[in-house]
């Protein structure tokens, strides 16, 4: 049953494949999500929290992170942004709320590589992130020789646009992408599903 | 019991239309087609009113060795660092007879915008003004800056980033320039296709 379904779909999605069942945790995260989490965000009030710290990835940095969330078998949300694109920074609140909501779900991820100059990795894309409250995400700045490269390590597909968000599901494998402006009610469809989807181990 | 349970709500997700992917945005797979030229593949002629509203086609516009098209905005900031070196390449060029020409497609860019931008930061080269995408489509052009070389027989022969540097301070990589050194040379170009982070073109739908 699990196998022909996948099957209706593998073509838009990358080739499934089985990974675990979904965990019990998960079940109680949807019961529980229904009541506060869509309350907008009035945090003005509080301080904000530090600075995070930036951290500086070339080509093989960002293979090697893309491997290592594979070989632990959990799902990875990366968002590719830059504080001098408009839509990237419209985008992030909704980017830090929804994931905000996945924040006790041990096997998601939620990381932001920023496509900056490599001068801003201390000064305007910490400070964007510490504004934003994006303090539940690993932060990276892409310094790539070959950029061409490191859009072809994603997707290759992608035509380098920014914003750019990527799902990675539990194989590693493309779940999910969207350029431009991502609406949150589609972000938070894909993680869930992504938390659900059934790999065949046939393939 | 359990896989199938799981499945189910696949499927509901999937049915209530939670993928958006950039594929299937452009449409069926009939219209796929139409989006995007490959390399090898001819342009064929289309016509575009520059920013004075004068309609100009790209006959009349391409160069006798062949033609550059930059796809550009005035605001995007990956845009404007390359302004200098697009109306350099422009000048070093055009004595060659290779011709450049920008096409501005982000729909919230008026005629008006794009004129007083060339004028402001010196761009000399026609620009002109795709309001509905129509060629941003046929091309498959997504960020700006993007640049797409036809030969002198139309066919498109590089697509891809200017070079390698958005500051043009540490430029290892002139990928539009070896692709036009080969080109005006009579060769075939080696690398085809070089993507980069750039804006992407604001579609009218």
């Amino acid at each position: 049953m699990c196998a022909a379904l996948t099957l209706v779909v593998g073509g838009e999605l990358s080739t499934p494949v089985r990974g675990r069942a979904a965990s019990a945790f998960a079940q109680k995260r949807r019961a529980g999500r229904r009541t506060p989490a869509h309350k907008p965000a009035s945090k003005s009030a509080q301080p904000l929290p530090e600075k995070p710290v930036v951290r500086e990835i070339n080509e093989a940095g960002l293979k090697a992170l893309l491997d290592a969330n594979t070989a632990s078998g959990h799902r990875l949300l990366v968002n590719f942004w830059a504080t001098w694109c408009e839509p990237c920074r419209d985008e992030f609140p909704d980017l830090v709320r929804v994931t905000n909501e996945f924040k006790d779900d041990k096997e998601f991820q939620f990381i932001t590589i920023s496509l900056d100059d490599v001068s801003e990795a201390g000064a305007g894309v910490p400070k964007f992130l510490q504004t934003m409250r994006a303090t539940h995400a690993p932060a990276y700045l892409l310094n790539a020789t070959d950029q061409d490269a490191a859009i072809a390590l994603v997707d290759s597909q992608w035509h380098g646009e920014l914003p750019a968000t990527f799902l990675f599901g539990r194989k590693g494998d493309l779940f999910f992408k969207h350029t431009g402006r991502i609406k949150p009610i589609e972000l938070r469809k894909a993680i869930d599903a992504s938390e659900w989807w059934c790999y065949d181990d046939k393939k | 019991m359990k896989k199938l349970y799981t499945c189910t709500l696949l499927l509901l997700a999937l049915f209530g239309g939670a993928f958006v992917s950039p594929a299937s945005k452009a449409g069926g797979s009939g219209e796929e087609k139409a989006f995007g030229t490959n390399v090898g593949a001819t342009v064929n002629d289309f016509k575009l009113p520059d920013a004075e509203g004068k309609e100009r086609t790209l006959a009349s516009l391409k160069g006798q060795k062949g033609t550059v098209l930059i796809f550009i905005s005035t605001r995007c900031p990956v845009s404007n660092a390359y302004n200098e070196r697009m109306e350099k390449l422009a000048r070093d060029y055009s004595a060659r007879g290779m011709s450049v020409v920008g096409i501005n497609a982000n729909v919230t860019e008026t005629a008006q915008d794009i004129k007083q931008h060339a004028a402001e930061k010196g761009l000399t080269f026609t620009i002109l003004r795709d309001g509905g995408n129509k060629i941003a489509d046929r091309l498959g052009a997504q960020v700006t800056p993007e640049a797409f070389l036809l030969n002198p027989d139309g066919k498109l022969v590089y697509r891809g980033r200017i070079d390698n540097s958005r500051s043009g301070d540490s430029i290892t990589s002139s990928d539009l320039r070896e692709a036009i050194d080969l080109t005006l040379a009579g060769q075939p170009v080696v690398k085809t296709e070089a993507r980069a982070f750039g804006c992407s073109i604001k579609r009218a739908s």
